[in-house]
């Protein structure tokens, strides 16, 4: 057991020496949170600011969803905030695209558009980013298309 | 006798040479440095570490489980059980055991918005479990891996904080301060109320300025905070620089607990400090440590949550 204590201590080493870089990388390059995933850069960064919208695309327009609290509830029960805060760009909504297909009885596309804005420490400013998910049934299976794009149109103060 | 670097005593640890030496020679060094106990106290000390860690868990998992994740009381119930079973003598691994089972469901049911001080929480419980209360090279290697843990949080965070490069200019500190706990501590003592005025602004990161504060400060304490938290992470690497080390720590972690008020993960804290000093004073942090806890927690319920 001894044995197993430290091979165990040496391991959780190695492993925070690779974490620490690593969960940098990811901040920068997907925009996961400084404060989550045991990565030390609480009191870092501010995590970014989302905002999250549900829309249903019919034609060329995309029609706003009204949800209601009860849709808030179960959203929220998937965790939807809480990843997008913590995961950044590698959220992902299975859960709440099944229950917003199904419960809301969807034929066309889904899009969830999430407009972010990141501190962006090596620029000393806040960055907007703005995603488009589009999510569509394929036999069966729901396929995501997804477009992302800096928009960063601030006035830029010197 | 290795000791080349860490610069140890020629005073041996509770590991064996030859147990040492079975992991090579960097792991071996690494390995002593952090288990290094020249008066023989481990097994007591972790006696102690044990009930100041159960202390901090449940209580943090009190916060974990009011901050309406959708879980179920029961649990918050469960956990503060399991916990308090470490009252028993000779329950006392099987209690921090099923502690770690229901910490770990908490982390995984916030998961991936889980706390950094519960993932430290969670690792510091799981060394205590895999070692033997009654076997004192077992009891070192306990306080090494919480040491080790110890370190990640001082030092990791200096260095993320290097990475980051947000602290050269208090440009973090300027926009965070109207957000912590207690703002008054940086409004009052670190920033001009120039300053004070542009940051406190909850739309002032909307207008895409450069954040680039004046208040001369806040920007030295921005940079002091860099530095004390790497100097208290190296030094708590050496033996020799423990006792410096839990003094810079604790200079250090009595501004920040003021401003930002982190009393969650205080517990947690003040346990992994704890390994750092040897002498049988720290027993009475455990009372301290309850009763602070227990009425930062009142506090905070009755200011609102």
């Amino acid at each position: 057991m001894k044995r197993l204590q430290a091979y165990f201590l040496i391991f959780f080493i190695g492993w925070v020496s690779i974490w620490v870089p690593t969960h940098r990388y990811l901040t920068f390059r997907y925009d996961i949170s400084p404060w989550k995933l045991g990565g030390m850069a609480m009191y870092c960064r501010k995590g970014p600011i989302y905002f999250l919208d549900w829309y249903e695309q019919i034609g060329d327009e995309d029609r706003y969803i009204d949800l209601t609290d009860a849709d808030r509830d179960v959203l929220f029960k998937h965790s939807d905030p809480g990843k997008m805060i913590a995961l950044g760009t590698l959220a992902r909504f299975a859960d709440s695209v099944h229950y917003l297909i199904d419960g809301h009885g969807i034929q066309n596309p889904l899009v969830a558009v999430i407009q972010r804005s990141a501190y962006s420490g090596r620029r000393h400013r806040y960055v907007d980013h703005s995603c488009r998910h589009e999510f569509i049934r394929v036999d069966g299976e729901i396929v995501e298309n997804r477009v992302c794009r800096r928009v960063d149109q601030r006035i830029i103060a010197p | 006798m290795r000791m080349s670097w860490a610069r140890l005593p020629t005073t041996p640890g509770p590991l064996s040479e030859e147990f040492l030496d079975s992991f090579g020679k960097t792991a071996g060094i690494i390995l002593q440095a952090l288990t290094w106990d020249p008066k023989g106290v481990a097994p007591r000390q972790t006696r102690i570490i044990r009930l100041l860690l159960h202390i901090g868990i449940v209580l943090d998992a009190y916060g974990v489980y009011s901050m309406n994740w959708g879980f179920d009381d029961k649990w918050m119930i469960a956990t503060g059980i399991v916990g308090a079973l470490v009252a028993f003598p000779r329950l006392q691994r099987l209690s921090t055991v099923l502690l770690l089972g229901t910490y770990i469901r908490a982390l995984m049911a916030g998961y991936p918005y889980t706390w950094n001080h519960t993932w430290l929480g969670a690792v510091a419980l799981l060394f205590l479990c895999l070692g033997d209360p009654d076997d004192e090279e077992s009891c070192g290697l306990m306080l090494g891996g919480l040491r080790a843990t110890l370190i990640y949080a001082m030092f990791g965070a200096a260095i993320q904080k290097i990475l980051h490069g947000t602290y050269w200019r208090g440009e973090f500190l300027a926009l965070q301060a109207p957000g912590m706990q207690n703002p008054w501590f940086v409004r009052d003592f670190l920033m001009t109320s120039a300053d004070w005025a542009l940051y406190s602004n909850e739309n002032a990161w909307q207008s895409g300025m450069r954040i680039a504060p004046n208040s001369p400060v806040l920007i030295f304490a921005s940079i002091m905070t860099v530095v004390g938290e790497l100097v208290a992470g190296v030094w708590m690497m050496f033996p020799r620089t423990r006792k410096p080390a839990l003094v810079a720590s604790v200079l250090l972690m009595l501004p920040i607990q003021i401003a930002a008020f982190e009393y969650l993960f205080l517990g947690i804290l003040v346990t992994l400090l704890a390994t750092l000093e040897d002498r049988a004073w720290i027993r009475f942090l455990v009372p301290v440590l309850g009763f602070t806890n227990i009425g930062l927690v009142i506090y905070r319920v009755a200011a609102g949550g």
